[in-house]
């Protein structure tokens, strides 16, 4: 064999081995129902209903069953012990009624592992004792009453349990037990009834594994058909408001603040008539900038603060990148320092001086600045705080800082920062 | 026509024109400038061989405005410096990106910065407002330049300073820069916003599509090709790839699935202001 033949044998070799796990893969795909995913959003309640549907199946078909262990009493006078046929029939009836009431009321029977484990020894007892009844001669045929009910709990094993080792061992001692209580009957028909144990569970398995597919499935296009419908819906209003934004932006563009700065320029008008001009072209301009409804409780507070000041005819230039919420004291104590901040500027900086009030949040570190280009003061002969007093103790009791530069005639700034802790405290 | 630089105000709102010129034109004689007459639009403007400023509105609709109405002064010789009560931020932007020199708002009353803005835009040197350097600033956020383009830590400091609302001379003075090398870390930020501008820029065939199929409530690609005179499937591909640029420039995150491609035609249509009709004489 030349090294290009070996090299051949392993590549198919390869693709055999290949071939054969994909095979695997697929059989134990259709057999695992625990590895169908969970849909989390069941709005449409499919995989409730199917659960539903499987429990009310499974009772079903044990109740059917009951009558097959009927049929021995028709030979009553060849049993050996017909008690304990009658003791057999009568334990599988009230056996059914249990698992049809608790499938039935748990409309679930998806790893509940009581009724398959109550099942499976039931009908290891049922094999024991129903056996006894017949004599050895006749015990393989009373017996084949005793499949159609004993299959039954492969089945159920393969609907509650699953795919698992605890149930492929249950169906295995259900063999044994079968095999055991045949002896010393043993005819080709044993092969039969075995080989049933397993291909109920199978059945089970597939039929479970399939259905429960199918449910998530479709509870899967339900969850997104109802998350396109809302997608729809929020983005309609989205649509709308912009539609309103626009008309609202180029009515004050064209028709309000054009105007409003031809008037707050002009010098014919009284000083404090062109302020309360200018005042009302900068609330419009604010509510421009800021109608975003997204914006956070934070973002919510720093625009009312900037109205306030407006308000009381501070020049209030709003400049927000809020990208999350600040924990609550922290927003507390950084409105309050601002707020202070923006009070200095009103009092100190001058008429008509322009105010720029920043705040940024994000990456966990907050900062907020009020600059004016106003008077300012030296910071020298200030006291500590530069009248920022309790609010500087505040943002330094919450971990921030707080710093305060200011140059005669040039102006203030203020300069809040407060970063959060790597853990998020 | 003398050596000394010239100045020009296009403004087509004949108001707003008289109260700026008013305003600015004694300060700028006294600067040694030759103020021309305001005009109303770009095409009333003469080409020059000298320097000369333009102060141009951004919105000079229906005529030549915004980004086209740069390049056209551009063309003439003009250097830009752009003015507006409330342009959007896009429209502003683009302008810059076409080559403007700044861009100041009008209700600035401040007459020592409006004049600081014109001599520095005269002289062919960047003016950053707080309000240009807070629309560069969202706009850095919403549009990633790639890897090695972006600025650096240095100049977005200078950039998040001017947002703030700090002075140039003290920015300046912070940083250890003189004159020039704030003006050099200016021209950088200027750059690099029309560098984000060209990124996902749409096509002028975009732009068409856009507007016949964001402003048209309940059109479709078929009636949209049909009005464009071209075929249904070039339609759907542009909307595609205008859906995959506004996607790219835009956050969603808010959204839990990406907006459909008629909700981005409509929502940037309406952004660019493509679908509005008013103009300020026939409001």
């Amino acid at each position: 064999m030349t090294a290009g033949d070996v090299s051949t044998a392993c590549r198919e070799k390869n693709v055999t081995g290949r071939a054969r796990r994909e095979l695997w893969i697929r059989i134990i795909e259709a057999l695992d129902w625990s590895r169908v995913p969970v849909i989390e959003n069941d709005i449409s309640g499919a995989v409730v209903r199917n659960e539903e549907r499987l429990a009310r199946m499974a009772a079903f078909i044990r109740a059917l069953m009951v009558p097959f262990l009927a049929i021995p009493l028709f030979v009553w006078h060849q049993l050996e012990y017909p008690v304990l046929a009658v003791i057999a029939f009568a334990a599988s009836a009230i056996e059914a009624s249990w698992f049809v009431h608790r499938a039935w009321t748990r409309r679930s029977i998806r790893d509940d592992t009581t009724i398959a484990w109550v099942d499976t020894g039931f009908c290891v007892a049922l094999m024991v004792i129903g056996s006894r009844a017949a004599t050895s001669e006749l015990r393989n045929e009373v017996m084949t009453e005793v499949v159609p009910y004993s299959l039954v709990a492969s089945l159920v094993l393969g609907f509650a349990v699953g795919l698992r080792r605890k149930a492929i061992v249950a169906v295995f001692t259900m063999w044994v037990a079968w095999f055991l209580t045949l002896l010393p009957d043993l005819t080709q028909k044993v092969g039969s009834d075995l080989l049933g144990f397993i291909l109920w569970y199978m059945v089970g398995l597939y039929v479970s594994c399939l259905l429960r597919i199918l449910a998530a499935q479709t509870a899967q296009a339900t969850a997104e058909r109802h998350a396109a419908e809302q997608l729809v819906a929020e983005q309609t209003r989205r649509l709308e408001l912009a539609h309103h934004r626009e008309r609202v932006r180029m009515g004050l563009h064209d028709g309000v603040l054009s105007i409003l700065d031809v008037l707050a320029k002009d010098r014919r008008l009284p000083a404090d008539a062109r302020r309360s001009v200018r005042r009302g072209a900068l609330k419009a301009r604010t509510m421009l900038l800021t109608s975003d409804p997204r914006k956070t409780r934070f973002e919510a507070r720093l625009i009312e603060l900037t109205d306030t000041f407006v308000d009381l005819h501070l020049i209030v230039h709003p400049r927000f990148y809020v990208h999350a919420e600040p924990p609550a004291a922290v927003a507390d104590v950084v409105i309050g320092a601002a707020g202070e901040a923006l009070g200095n500027a009103r009092k100190h900086a001058g008429d008509g001086v322009d105010v720029y009030f920043f705040a940024e949040f994000d990456d966990g570190r907050l900062e907020v600045s009020v600059i004016d280009h106003g008077n300012g003061f030296d910071s020298a002969a200030a006291p500590r705080g530069g009248g920022l007093t309790r609010s500087f103790e505040a943002v330094r009791r919450i971990g921030g800082s707080c710093t305060i530069t200011s140059i005669p005639g040039e102006g203030t700034r203020v300069l809040i920062t407060w970063t959060e802790a790597p853990d998020g405290e | 026509m003398g050596s000394e630089p010239l100045v020009i105000l296009v403004e087509n709102l004949g108001l707003v024109a008289r109260s700026l010129d008013d305003m600015v034109r004694p300060r700028l004689l006294e600067y040694g400038f030759r103020v021309l007459d305001p005009v109303p639009g770009v095409e009333k403007v003469p080409p020059i061989t000298t320097r000369g400023l333009a102060i141009c509105d951004v919105d000079l609709r229906p005529g030549l405005s915004g980004a086209d109405a740069v390049r056209r002064l551009g063309s003439q010789g003009w250097s830009v410096l752009l003015i507006s009560g409330q342009a959007s931020a896009a429209q502003v932007l683009d302008a810059i990106a076409a080559g403007a020199h700044g861009y100041i708002d009008k209700s600035s009353p401040d007459e020592a910065r409006l004049i600081e803005a014109i001599a520095t835009a005269a002289d062919g040197r960047k003016h950053l407002s707080p309000v240009l350097a807070a629309m560069f600033y969202e706009d850095k956020q919403q549009r990633r330049l790639p890897h090695g383009q972006e600025l650096s830590f240095s100049d977005q400091e200078v950039l998040r300073a001017f947002v703030r609302g700090e002075a140039g001379g003290r920015i300046a003075a912070a940083r250890g820069l003189d004159a020039d090398g704030l003006q050099r870390a200016l021209t950088r930020i200027f750059a690099a916003a029309a560098l984000r501008r060209r990124l996902h820029q749409l096509t002028d065939r975009e732009i068409d599509i856009l507007r016949a199929f964001g402003c048209s409530p309940g059109a479709t690609a078929v009636n949209v090709a049909g009005r464009l005179n071209i075929e249904v499937n070039t339609v759907n591909s542009h909307l595609l790839r205008i859906r995959k640029k506004y996607l790219a420039t835009h956050s969603v995150a808010d959204a839990a699935v990406p907006p459909t491609q008629q909700v981005v035609a409509m929502l940037w249509a309406r952004e660019l202001g493509l679908c509005t009709e008013t103009t300020h004489r026939r409001w």
